[in-house]
């Protein structure tokens, strides 16, 4: 499972950090990050990344938002793309699948099986 | 949603410990913005942009404390979270008690739970 190359996109620090640190430890993945939406757009378009990591609330550009943007770009249209969200209710869930997300990965998350989760949501064998 | 309570990586647990230290002052306004809801609301004067801050500062704790262990602490801010999208005088106890007990599951111990002996 080791070398995946996946963009996360989330506008706090913290949680950033401990996502990005848990992904290259625990699954030696390499790890791209991004602040903001416009920030990950641009980011998306650059690496071309096998997967994106999206949190659902940002400032400016949220989740959903850049999803969207993701979407409309022909070369960032067909990336499997994995919410990050701290709402719980399953009506925020199904809402976001519907947009055409793999899943959505509820925050707080287990930094020591966070890479089990999108595995499993994209299908990787483990 | 199982938060870590005690990391299987050493190094995972440390660096989750260091990143706890460095987000800790972001954790105290997160909070300070949840206690002057509490002011306001005890008062009968809560502001709707003071309301809405709270509101934000609730949904990060909530989204961000289990991560590092806290995991009672993401229950009680994600209750603060609903609890003050439908404030009213009469939830001023009840937001009180909630905070105060955010800010003792988050800053009793000073760090985060089983990061401890990772480092």
């Amino acid at each position: 499972m080791a070398g995946r190359r996946v963009l996360l996109i989330e506008d706090e620090d913290h949680v950033r950090e401990v996502a990005q640190m848990s992904l290259e430890l625990m699954a030696d993945w390499d790890v791209a990050v991004a602040a903001s939406g416009e920030e990950g757009i641009h980011r998306a378009r650059e690496l071309r990344p096998e997967l994106i990591l999206l949190d659902v609330m940002m400032p400016d550009l949220d989740g959903p938002a850049t999803f969207e943007r993701l979407r409309a770009d022909p070369t960032t249209a067909s990336i499997p793309i994995i919410f990050l969200t701290a709402k719980a209710r399953p009506a925020d869930r199904v809402r976001l699948t519907e947009l055409g997300a793999l899943g959505v990965i509820t925050k707080p998350f287990d930094p020591a099986t966070l890479h089990l989760d999108i595995a499993r949501l994209a299908e990787w064998p483990q | 949603m199982a938060p870590v309570s005690n990391p299987p990586d050493p190094k995972l647990a440390a660096a989750i410990h260091a990143i706890w230290e460095r987000a800790f002052s972001t954790v105290h306004r997160e909070l300070e913005a949840i206690d002057k809801a509490v002011v306001e609301l005890q008062r009968g004067c809560l502001e709707e942009p003071t309301r809405a801050a709270a509101e934000a500062a609730a949904h990060k704790i909530a989204g961000s404390a289990g991560t590092f262990g806290f995991t009672e602490a993401s229950r009680v801010a994600r209750e603060i979270e609903d609890l003050v999208q439908v404030l009213t005088p009469e939830h001023a106890s009840a937001l009180t008690e909630l905070a105060v007990s955010l800010r003792m599951h988050l800053l009793a111990s000073g760090g985060p739970p089983g990061a401890e002996g990772g480092t």
